[in-house]
């Protein structure tokens, strides 16, 4: 077949022994825009990295242009005609575009003094800038640059090395509607020249506009390919979601308690007019996709951003302000989604990490009595189930599903009324992931209330009583128990 | 659109003008302040002053520090003379004292860009090895010398103008070329900029490192041959804090401790507020044991300002990108 | 390999400290008197200012303006204490570096300087002021009531001794057993997950700050009872010894690991190595170079350590 011209074949990788990809078959065709679809955690993105030569693959092929191809870095990546605009970007924001756009193999003059030839890269990066249809001089500072146009210098700088694959991860998620029909018409455009285009994206308004065909990933497999004229929406939602609510969330439903956590338009860096309660022995999740401000809502609440706009009612009490210090007196406390930096302490014991909030409450008189701290962490440690010899193990040596229970072991230890999980189950293995479940239960049964925030749908309805979701930092829509459908969620929040 | 490297001219001009105030300011309340004895010493010692900055610039635009840089000149100043005070050729005696710096330099880069150690405590321990041995190797001693070539380096005229302006000025046209027209000054602000965008880039960091540093060490080894000059002696003790000046200089001129920005014109009007600083206060009558305090104190209210106006910047830079 | 390798990483402390004993000792006259000097005379002082480098290190940063806390606050004190107002002076020059340390520490929290260039300018300025305040003259012949803190001895052991372990007895239990003590190495491990658990990182900083700054006036009053004499020039090489000992003594840069004991074999190992290049006849100029020589070792060691761990693990 001459057209394809990347063909991927049973790609795996797997991070610390969780798997992210199984079994990946993929064929791009010449000049077509190839859509990558699937919900949060996919691995989506893992593949595009793996094929732009950021991570190494565990197991398959690459071939290019019908050649077998072995992508080790990213250099070597470019060099074979694959580039990649990834998610975040990686431009230096104090240097002009021409400066970026040449980044690392810029044009010299004389091979002695290796002079650069500045008009030489003023000159090609205008030409560049001027086929993108870009009315900027390539010397302003990249810095200057709104959103859009940094993506469009991105895509100079991929077009820059005569890529023939040109991968772009989620392109639009940061751009406005207009900046994004924009460079609709420059994906055509480049399409019409030959250049197959990888197009990751979750909004599937999007993809009807600009896809020839389409892959869906799920749990880190293929579970479909579609060309796109006998593909709808609703089916593609149904490939994305696919997997049933399986009985692993076992919740009682009781009457809720008391209001303990409001918010009242509440508003600060990156959301606005925010207003979610949450009750005593319930569990409200917070749906959206990543960036949608579902993480800053939680940090705004706890005390770790500042408050900008409205107001936070804890136990019917108004806040206007809030710190972390505050937040924890008030019995509130954080799961954070990135354990290892924010979550616990990896270079100390489980022993510290557990009894960490409490301490001030615990030892009243500011001595730590070590016999009663062993006491309270070997409670802790065994009424969450984790699993380690001692409780002088050093969390880094721990499985990450432990590493989560020590986390959350420290909020419960610490008695906290109101509890926020941020993706409490990322990266965690099945058992785990179930007992985690199994914890939060038991902590709504007695009377606590959690707020949780995950992008696993099938895990978010089988534990909330309701759901609100975030997109683009407000809140769209609020579904009870009863009538949240992984459906009705994705739509709410693409 | 705005228009390109708008905010930097501005930077500059406002530098500028704060040069002009404090010069201006000097002139009247300062006597003996306004001449041209007096201001042609000032811009010997600006010159100095910016010599030596001039490789704590690249350094910083890194996002690295050097403290041994004043170390080095004392170790410099000491190598030559010593080197001179065996009957070893002047020309000699000179390479050696560069070669000291340089050595020192190798030392920074390669525990900094190799070993990746915490660059502020490998600098300040290579800082106080380099004091040591220049110490060790005068013996505590002040050690004079009689060639009348130091001495011209450090005093002699050319054209009416001394010897150093004119070197300086060479060194610096040349360091400036090198900082914004080659590939390695390219390298640099990338690296500054972001070491990971620039390791993805192909930039192979380590040797710009190694390289950087080497360069700062060589021209704190210039400076120190020049102080040396001066005085055509040489002193284990004559850079002894000369590198907090050097950064400050460097901040003064807008090149942020995070590197990738800023560069040299910035620190050639920052040397001058130093300089202009220096001279006027000890003119005003200030012991120097004040001298010594007003100007810790400016250069810590600079360190200061610098860093809460790059905080600020940075929360608004994550606004508008909105991460 | 692997064993002797591991063996040396853990203990080379000790060797180390054997090593340079061992030199020294086979040099004198008298090494039991030697080693009774350095223990009793030259390393109380030593240990009780890298005490305070070395609570500032567990934090994640480090004071390099120890020496000119100690300098300015004793020579302000020593103008009450030769008009014999001991106590006075005293409480004056502690509290003197404890505000000092309240700067440095705001410097570091509040205007979010690193706390490497923080404590480098403060120690600029603050030797300024001393010699502003000195104005090149000393201070000398105090009231043998004030002498006696550092010269007089109980049971045959000098006081300096005493105060030494009394202060590392206190240092000791505040860092090991309060939940003050927690918070600072938690806050050194990682200071974003200890602001998540609601402590006040800001304020701890803060207060090791103070407390180092209060250790190095400490220590700077015993040097002037010792030596009879407030100048401006007291302590200059404070921070750089100080850092030397403690980071040799196995407190790491990152933070949130070692502690005072630690720095106590750190503190030995640099009196016995001066003590030992002073029998060899070497010339006290090697100071600054040895003392440099240290902490680049020093580094290179605990790295090596963490990648013979790394290795371990794999």
């Amino acid at each position: 077949m001459t057209d394809t011209i990347l063909e991927i074949r049973n790609i795996c990788k797997s991070f610390s022994g969780v798997p992210v990809l199984e079994d990946i078959n993929m064929s791009i065709k010449k000049g077509e825009v190839h859509v990558i679809v699937g919900e949060n955690g996919a691995g989506k993105s893992t593949l595009m990295k793996i094929i732009s030569g950021v991570y190494r693959k565990d197991k398959g092929e690459l071939f290019f242009e019908g050649e077998p191809v072995q992508i080790n870095n990213v250099q070597k990546a470019l060099n074979v005609g694959i580039g990649i605009i990834h998610q975040e970007f990686n431009l230096l924001p104090h240097r002009t575009i021409g400066q970026n756009i040449f980044l690392g193999r810029e044009p010299i003059k004389s091979n002695f003094l290796k002079i650069i030839d500045h008009d030489l890269i003023c000159k090609k990066s205008k030409e560049l800038l001027d086929y993108l249809e870009l009315d900027i001089d390539p010397r302003t500072l990249v810095y200057n640059l709104g959103i859009a146009q940094q993506q469009m210098v991105e895509v100079a700088k991929a077009l820059c090395f005569k890529s023939k694959v040109l991968i772009m991860d989620e392109p639009t998620a940061t751009l406005t509607r207009k900046e994004t029909v924009k460079l609709f018409e420059i994906i055509k455009k480049l399409r019409s020249e030959g250049v197959s285009i990888i197009y990751i994206s979750h909004r599937l308004e999007e993809i009807k506009q600009i896809a020839d065909t389409l892959t869906v990933l799920r749990d880190g497999r293929v579970v479909g390919d579609l060309s796109i004229e006998n593909a709808s929406i609703d089916q593609i939602i149904r490939m994305m979601v696919g997997r049933e609510i399986k009985d692993q969330y076992e919740r009682q439903y009781h009457l809720h308690g008391e209001e303990v956590l409001r918010t009242e338009n509440l508003g600060a860096k990156r959301f606005s007019n925010v207003n979610i309660s949450l009750h005593r022995g319930e569990i409200v999740g917070l749906s959206g996709l990543v960036g949608a401000g579902r993480t800053e809502i939680a940090k705004t609440i706890f005390g770790e951003d500042a408050i900008e706009k409205g107001s936070v009612y804890i136990y019917g009490k108004k806040y206007q302000r809030m710190s972390t210090q505050k937040a924890t007196r008030l019995r509130i406390g954080l799961v954070p989604e990135d354990r290892k930096e924010e979550g616990a302490i990896m270079e100390m014991p489980i022993r510290h990490n557990i009894v960490h909030a409490v301490l001030p409450r615990l030892f009243k008189s500011a001595v730590i009595s070590r016999k009663t701290e062993l006491s309270v962490a070997k409670k802790y440690m065994e009424e969450l189930g984790i699993r380690a010899p001692s409780v002088n193990k050093l969390v880094k040596l721990l499985s990450g599903g432990n590493q989560q229970k020590v986390v959350i072991a420290k909020w419960v230890c610490a008695d906290c009324e109101i509890l926020i999980f941020d993706e409490p189950t990322r990266g965690i293995d099945v058992g785990a992931k179930a007992e985690i479940y199994g914890i939060m239960s038991e902590l709504v049964e007695r009377g606590k209330a959690i707020l949780m925030i995950s992008s696993d749908l099938p895990e978010l309805i089988g534990m909330c009583d309701r759901i609100y979701t975030i997109k683009d930092g407000m809140v769209t829509a609020e579904f009870s128990r009863t009538e949240a459908t992984q459906e009705k969620i994705l739509a709410a929040c693409v | 659109m705005k228009s390109n490297k708008y905010s930097r001219y501005r930077e500059i001009t406002g530098l500028l003008a704060g040069v002009a105030v404090l010069f201006v300011f000097m002139s009247f309340a300062a006597e003996g302040f306004f001449g041209w004895y007096n201001l042609h010493n000032v811009l010997k010692d600006l010159l100095i002053l910016m010599v030596v900055a001039s490789g704590m610039t690249l350094v910083i635009l890194l996002g690295k520090i050097d403290m041994s840089a004043g170390s080095v000149m004392s170790l410099a100043s000491i190598v030559t003379t010593l080197l001179l005070s065996y009957g070893i050729n002047i020309v000699f005696a000179l390479l050696g004292g560069l070669l000291a710096g340089a050595i020192i330099g190798l030392l920074n880069g390669y525990l900094v860009g190799v070993l990746n150690l915490n660059h502020f405590v490998a600098t300040f321990a290579t800082m106080s090895i380099a004091k040591g041995l220049a110490l060790v190797a005068c013996n505590g001693d002040i050690i004079s010398s009689d060639s009348d070539v130091l001495l011209f380096i450090g005093t002699g005229k050319i054209f009416g103008l001394f010897f150093i302006v004119w070197f300086s000025a060479i060194l610096l046209i040349i360091m400036f070329f090198l900082s914004t027209k080659t590939k390695f000054g390219y390298k640099i602000y990338s690296i500054g900029g972001s070491e990971q965008v620039a390791r993805l880039s192909g930039i192979k960091t380590a040797n710009v490192y190694l390289v950087t540093y080497v360069i700062a060490g060589v021209l704190a080894a210039v400076g120190g041959i020049f102080m040396a000059g001066k005085a055509n002696s040489g002193n284990a003790t004559i850079g002894d804090g000369y590198e907090f000046s050097v950064i400050a200089t460097v901040l003064i001129g807008g090149t942020p401790f995070e590197g990738g920005k800023g560069g040299l014109l910035g620190t050639l009007i920052g040397a001058m507020f130093l300089a202009i600083l220096k001279n006027g206060l000890s003119m005003l009558g200030f012991t120097p044991a004040w001298q010594y305090a007003l100007i810790g104190l400016a250069i810590l209210i600079a360190i200061v300002g610098d860093v809460s106006i790059n905080e600020r910047r940075k929360a608004e830079e994550k606004r508008r990108v909105g991460l | 390999m692997k064993r002797i390798v591991g063996f040396a990483l853990n203990y080379y402390k000790i060797i180390l400290l054997l090593a340079i004993l061992a030199v020294s000792s086979s040099v004198t006259q008298d090494p039991l008197q030697n080693i009774k000097n350095m223990i009793m005379i030259q390393a109380p002082f030593v240990m009780i200012y890298s005490f305070g480098m070395t609570l500032a290190v567990i934090t994640g940063g480090l004071d390099l303006s120890l020496g000119s806390i100690a300098a300015f606050s004793t020579c302000a004190a020593a103008f009450l204490i030769i008009k014999d107002q001991i106590f006075i002076g005293i409480a004056a020059c502690l509290l003197i570096g404890a505000g000092l340390g309240l700067l440095n520490g705001l410097l570091i929290t509040k205007a979010k300087v690193n706390p490497f260039i923080a404590t480098y300018g403060m120690d600029w300025v603050i030797r300024g002021a001393v010699y502003i305040m000195m104005g090149g003259a000393m201070i000398y012949h105090f009231s043998s009531d004030f002498k006696i803190i550092a010269d007089g001895s109980f049971l045959g052991i000098s006081n300096l001794v005493y105060i030494a372990l009394a202060i590392l007895a206190i240092l000791m239990f505040v860092f090991q057993k309060t939940v003050f003590g927690r918070n600072v190495y938690s806050t050194g491990a990682n200071i974003k997950v200890s602001r998540l658990t609601g402590v006040n990182t800001d304020l701890v900083i803060v207060v090791v700050y103070m407390i180092s700054g209060v250790l190095a006036s400490t220590s700077g009053l015993l040097y002037v009872a010792r030596l009879d004499c407030a100048e401006a020039f007291l302590g200059k090489n404070f921070g750089l010894q100080a850092l030397a000992a403690t980071l040799i003594g196995g407190t790491s840069l990152q933070g949130g690991k070692g502690g005072v004991g630690n720095t106590v074999i750190g503190v030995l190992i640099m009196v016995f190595l001066m003590n030992c290049l002073n029998v060899l006849k070497v010339s006290t100029l090697w100071q600054d170079a040895v003392f440099g020589l240290v902490i680049v070792v020093s580094a290179l060691l605990e790295m090596a350590k963490q990648r013979y761990a790394n290795y371990l693990q794999l």
